[in-house]
């Protein structure tokens, strides 16, 4: 099996998987009342979409951040640089599109473009290893 | 009338954490022109966000006549005339914390445009009260393609840092 099929594959299950937890919570909650603050108004449930909401940003953040130490520490590549370059692209745009100054259509073609260059990455790196 | 801003920790935290990466690169024993640039280029990000913590978290005061806005660090002033204002906007927005919604934009007399983000305001329903109260409305702007955009960019934000993670454990082992 290829890399990217394995990546695919996982990202699907994953998101297939939320889709179908997200009903099966809903209807536990309305069967049985014990478990409806425990999956529809519960702490924990928004503590972990809040964290969710964040999830992409903060992975972002820690890629910038290992690049940044290997720049830092002399084992840093041409790739770090590109890296570190396109990731704060890609936030500074998440930020200009939630603070409204940039359009959805503009954010969607930057964001489209880091993610088609992470993916590419990281089936690079894992080819070639850097 | 004041109306205060949340606090942007997010917008702190990433300003803070480009600011310690521009210092490690700066003070690198490997340091180049490659990674002075870096970090210069670093600094920028980090002023970049604070400044764009200023212009968009704004403190709103009115006492009848003016309308005061004035940024999260005080940068930003704008002293503006209730009688100089066009009019509000309502543009239907999705971004990666707040879903899709609706966000309010002034439009001054002399044309530009002053946008109230809604991440930046706790209690974003007072704003829409104050300018439907006191500010002509001059219409909805819907966005196209609004379910697309709404079920796709957090997914897109998601997977994006997610391979930029994974991308980074593969060059830590």
């Amino acid at each position: 099996m290829t890399l990217g099929r394995w990546v695919g594959e996982r990202a699907n299950n994953i998101l297939n998987g939320t889709a179908k937890l997200h009903p099966n919570f809903m209807n536990l909650a309305d069967k049985n009342f014990l478990y409806a603050n425990r999956f529809m108004s519960g702490t924990r449930t928004l503590q972990a979409l809040k964290v969710a909401k964040v999830a992409g940003p903060i992975a972002s953040v820690a890629g910038i951040g290992v690049s940044t130490y290997n720049i830092a520490f002399g084992k840093g590549s041409s790739w770090d640089y590109a890296d570190i370059g396109v990731n704060a692209v890609g936030l500074g745009t998440t930020a200009l599109v939630t603070l409204g100054l940039v359009s959805n259509p503009v954010g969607w073609v930057i964001g489209g473009g880091v993610l088609i260059y992470n993916g590419v990455r990281l089936y690079q790196s894992f080819n070639e290893g850097n | 009338m004041s109306i205060k801003p949340t606090i942007p920790f997010v917008g702190l935290l990433a300003a803070i954490f480009f600011a310690v990466c521009s210092v490690v690169l700066f003070f690198s024993a490997f340091a180049t022109m490659g990674t002075q640039l870096l970090s210069a280029f670093m600094s920028s990000i980090s002023i970049f966000a604070l400044l764009l913590i200023d212009h968009s978290y704004m403190s709103i005061d009115f006492n009848g006549r003016v309308l005061q806005l004035s940024g999260f660090f005080k940068v930003r002033r704008m002293k503006i005339d209730i009688n100089s204002i066009c009019g509000y906007e309502i543009h239907q927005r999705v971004d990666e914390f707040n879903s899709l919604h609706n966000m309010l934009v002034l439009v001054l007399g002399n044309g530009k445009r002053v946008v109230f983000p809604k991440i930046a305001y706790a209690n974003y329903l007072l704003i829409e009260t104050f300018f439907e109260a006191n500010i002509k409305f001059m219409g909805y702007r819907p966005l196209r393609f609004a379910d697309f955009f709404k079920k796709w960019v957090p997914i897109v934000t998601f997977i994006s840092g997610l391979l930029a993670l994974l991308v980074a454990l593969q060059k830590l082992l």
